[in-house]
């Protein structure tokens, strides 16, 4: 009953802005916003209510999905690190960030460490090239990195988490 | 109101855009995501154009043309931004051949693409021939690349029936998407993630099985690229000749495209230029033809049983067989079962036979939902009247969906309802289960199984206590239907229905809202025993209506209206004119041969079952392939398929389109009306030598006024009201899903393909695996 109620805690809000916006495409974004907020990411039954109630093909919805990278159908991790690869973060090393972060985190190619508290993304243009590379963790802004700095960052994130005992 | 493009003045209607009119006016403008079909998508940039007093380079196919506008097209700044801009699109598709020096010979010496694993290339490429970029480039004139090609590895899309994908050549023009959802009304595909990684895709990466694809191939004729390819069609290179013609397997008669090589139909595809579809078939037309017509079990020679055996025997054997056999009986004693997917001609000379040769009337169709909407409407003389066709269905305010599977059983039609539902028309879905079309409707109503006719009870009642004293004085009959329900009460109605009394107000608030809607109705009517109940009540809403052309029964077969136009509905002569003496229709001769009234059967295909011919003395057979029938069979004769003979079939709505001969019949088969030919002059029976077709066209047209095009007489002037009878709900018949049949042979078993994907729907039985392995059924004695 619980897991029940917990899944769809997304449905009040996303009625709330059908009702607001109306029955059309306009309130597909904001809707799968409020999903991802609440549930962490979008379950297939969100796909499957919001193409019932403001027909769009689920399969569309599917694509705005995928085309966002703010959204998600998997579960994601407490910390979500969005590292920025487009041109101008590139040619100021976010490969080497990237690297830094992998190596930190442990990814071995997986998007989300098996503790489920830090996923690492690639994302398009994040609006930060003042900052170039730069990388948000959650909705944190951390700009002019260098792998130094980033080791630092994901340390501390690990001793909030953990006090000073280390993490692992 | 005119513009000027490239010095021509080009005229144009509002609203139009500038690629818009210049197409018009045969001036080709370079595009690769423009499609007549759908709305300007201004993706590809190669449609950029000059126009005088405008900033920078418009894309002409999103820039509204305006008077006196002038328009350049073929500027060198153009040309050479549009080179440019192909330059970047064929960085993702593989170009080796396009830029290739040697090109010329190369494809001299080459007539067909090279069957290769991966495309790196046109001359591994199937789509070649057709190939958009190549138009483009060789207009652009490319004659080398300066940016190297990415190939995007990405793995082939080889698992879903009846077409593959290769998403490496994939431009991202959109058209595949944009087609599949808003033409078709389907989205089983859209665009999926972002810049480079975009990738035209399937929810979740589904199959195309798994999700919702209906299979049309409506994307495959989209796609300017090889991306999408047919399977069974791809590699046979240009055709020999190519036939219009059409589709037989369902009653809305989609022209099509026959593709002939080496003298077999090798594709199939959508008429873009003329037919009902315009470029839109479905599943059945655009994949199954080849593969249903060119059977290797197809029935080559004429068979007549002896000793116990069927043995191969000429066409004069045959014929003097069946001749000197049917002599035995006299003419009471025969029946006549004609298939409703013979052409107009055929079905007219077989029943000129059986009624001038053999004296015999006993004639009815073999369609269980045709012969029972025929004989209603024949029944009301109302043939043609109160029918819709497609274009009232795309131009309805209201369209009633009632107990329907028309994805399945005319998925051609589902195109004119989403045009409807695009214009905003209310569409009501009634039925028992879910439909695959409660996308496109916001009112299902969901009834309680076998309560179709209770439905249409109470929805009556509501509609004629919304009417009354507003009834139109033409009426007659009121006071008598008034009675016939005096028993039903709302509170009644709703509890058998499941439907609550506002849902029958609301419904009818929709019916009095315009006289512009559809009432489709499906095949699974059939449920109840008593089908005709459920026509009176629907021909009842009409009348009180006053609406014309607002009546579309979903008619299965090909030509079953033609054959009934023709004289073989039973009791109507051509063009419905009553039999006046006694005659058996279907049910009536089955009870005969049970009875052992009737002893001889004239059956032109084999869907009967053999159990319930048993006590037939003697059995001809017309049919395409073997059936189950043939163990009881006399004789079989071979009939041609709709791929190899001409002739006329009148669609669903009304419409007369013409068959055409694509190839010939296989072995001796012969088409039916040369059958009928051959069998009336066995018999000695006069005046059946005729030389064509257009011979017996031309008689049909003298003896009956056809119904066809043009001339649709309007609403009845019988506006009789039928009472009904008690509206009890009552226990319902079996009546499986429907899906393309011809002449007596489902589809599906021919196409494997098309079994895998009706199966995975649940419209046919999951095949046995023991069935699968085992041997194919042959004839008796196996002389073929």
């Amino acid at each position: 009953m619980k897991s029940e109620g917990l899944r769809h805690a997304w449905k009040p809000k996303v009625d709330g802005i059908i009702r607001e916006l109306g029955k059309t495409r306009n309130a597909l974004l904001p809707c799968l916003e409020a999903v991802q907020q609440e549930a962490g990411c979008i379950p297939q039954e969100a796909i499957t209510y919001l193409r019932e109630t403001i027909e769009v093909p689920s399969v569309d919805i599917y694509g705005v999905i995928t085309f966002y990278g703010m959204l998600t159908t998997e579960k994601q991790g407490k910390y979500v690190i969005r590292v920025c690869d487009s041109l101008p973060c590139y040619l100021n090393g976010s490969r080497e960030i990237i690297e830094a972060l992998e190596d930190e985190l442990g990814m071995n190619g997986r998007d989300t460490t098996p503790d489920g508290m830090f996923t690492l993304e690639r994302v398009a243009c994040l609006g930060l090239c003042d900052k170039a590379p730069a990388m948000i963790i959650n909705e944190e802004i951390h700009g002019d990195l260098n792998a130094e700095k980033v080791r630092g960052i994901i340390g501390m994130k690990k001793k909030e988490e953990c006090g000073w005992k280390g993490y692992y | 109101m005119n513009l000027t493009i490239d010095g021509v003045d080009v005229p144009f209607r509002q609203g139009q855009t500038i690629l818009e009119a210049a197409r018009e006016a045969e001036i080709y403008i370079p595009a690769l995501c423009a499609h007549k079909d759908l709305p300007a998508f201004g993706a590809c940039r190669l449609c950029i154009v000059k126009v005088d007093d405008m900033r920078g380079f418009p894309p002409s196919c999103t820039t509204p043309a305006t008077d006196g506008m002038v328009v350049h097209t073929e500027d060198d700044e153009v040309m050479q931004l549009r080179r440019n801009v192909m330059k970047l699109i064929l960085t993702e598709h593989p170009h080796s051949c396009i830029v290739c020096d040697l090109r010329d010979k190369c494809e001299k010496q080459r007539g067909g693409p090279v069957k290769a694993g991966r495309i790196t290339g046109c001359s591994m490429c199937p789509n070649r021939p057709t190939c958009e970029i190549r138009q483009v480039c060789d207009y652009l004139g490319m004659a080398d690349m300066d940016i190297p090609m990415e190939y995007k590895h990405l793995p082939l899309e080889r698992y879903d029936p009846f077409f593959d994908r290769d998403y490496n050549l994939c431009i991202l023009c959109g058209r595949c998407v944009r087609t599949c959802q808003q033409v078709r009304g389907v989205g089983a595909i859209a665009f999926t993630k972002r810049s480079h990684e975009t990738k035209v895709g399937t929810i979740f990466g589904r199959t195309h099985l798994e999700g919702l694809c209906r299979f049309c191939g409506a994307c495959i004729d989209a796609c300017p690229t090889g991306a999408l390819s047919a399977k069974g069609s791809k590699w046979h290179g240009k055709p020999d000749t190519v036939t219009g013609s059409l589709c037989a397997f369902c009653s809305v008669n989609c022209s099509m495209i026959l593709e002939e090589k080496w003298g077999r139909v090798m594709a199939a595809v959508p008429d873009r230029e003329k037919g009902v579809s315009r470029g839109y078939a479905c599943v059945y037309g655009r994949f199954c033809i080849p593969a249903f017509v060119n059977g290797p079990r197809r029935l080559r020679y004429p068979l007549i049983r002896k000793g116990g055996k069927l043995a191969p025997v000429s066409w004069e054997r045959a014929f003097r067989f069946i001749g000197d056999s049917l002599k035995r009986f006299s003419p009471e004693e025969i029946g006549f079962l004609i298939s409703p997917y013979l052409t107009n001609e055929s079905a007219y000379l077989i029943q000129r036979f059986a009624r001038e040769v053999v004296g015999c009337h006993n004639i009815d169709i073999l369609s269980p939902f045709g012969r029972v909407v025929m004989q209603f409407l024949a029944d009301n003389g109302e043939v043609a009247s109160v029918l819709a066709t497609l274009q009232d269905v795309e131009e309805a305010d209201w369209l009633m969906l009632v107990n329907n599977d028309i994805v399945f059983s005319h998925p051609a039609i589902p195109v004119s309802v989403h045009k409807a539902r695009e214009r905003g028309a209310n569409i009501i879905i009634v039925d028992e289960e879910k439909n695959d079309l409660d996308v496109e409707s916001d009112m299902h109503v969901r009834i309680e199984p076998g309560s179709i006719r209770t439905f249409f009870g109470g929805l009556l009642k509501v509609l004629m206590e919304n009417m009354k004293g507003k009834e139109s004085e033409t009426i007659e009959g009121l006071d008598n239907l008034r009675n016939s329900l005096e028993g039903i009460t709302y509170e009644w109605a709703a509890k058998l229905t499941g439907v609550p009394k506002e849902r029958f107000q609301e419904i009818v608030e929709i019916l009095l809202s315009s006289k512009k809607g559809v009432i489709m109705l499906g095949s699974r009517i059939l449920e109840d025993p008593e089908p005709y109940q459920i026509l009176a009540g629907i021909r009842n809403i009409m009348v009180h209506l006053s609406m014309e052309r607002s009546f579309l029964p979903l008619l299965e077969e090909g030509n079953i209206k033609g054959v009934c136009n023709v004289g073989c509905l039973s009791g109507f002569k051509p063009g419905y004119k009553k039999e006046r003496i006694r005659v058996m229709d279907f049910p009536r001769m089955m009870a005969g041969i049970r009875h052992g009234d009737v002893k001889a059967l004239f059956v032109s295909e084999g869907t009967l079952s053999p159990e319930s011919v048993r006590g037939v003395k003697f059995l001809v057979l017309s049919e395409i392939y073997p059936s189950d029938l043939d163990g009881m069979a006399d004789v079989i004769l071979p009939s041609a398929a709709f791929t190899e003979e001409e002739g006329h079939y009148i669609s669903l709505e009304n419409r007369e389109w013409k068959l055409e001969r694509a190839v010939d019949p296989p072995g001796m088969a012969m088409p039916e009306w040369k059958i009928a030919m051959g069998l009336a002059q066995s018999f000695g029976g006069e005046g059946f030598d005729y030389d064509s077709v257009d011979d017996i066209h031309q008689e049909i047209s003298e003896a009956i006024s056809s119904y066809t095009d043009g001339e649709r007489p309007s609403f009845p002037s019988n506006r009789r009201l039928i009472p009904l009878k008690e509206l009890w709900r009552i226990n319902i018949g079996e009546y499986p899903p429907q899906v393309a049949h011809f002449r007596g042979m489902p589809v599906h078993e021919l196409v494997k393909d098309l079994r895998i994907y009706l199966e995975a729907n649940n419209r046919i039985p999951k095949e046995k695996p023991s069935e699968r392995t085992g041997a194919t059924p042959t004839l008796e004695g196996g002389g073929i």
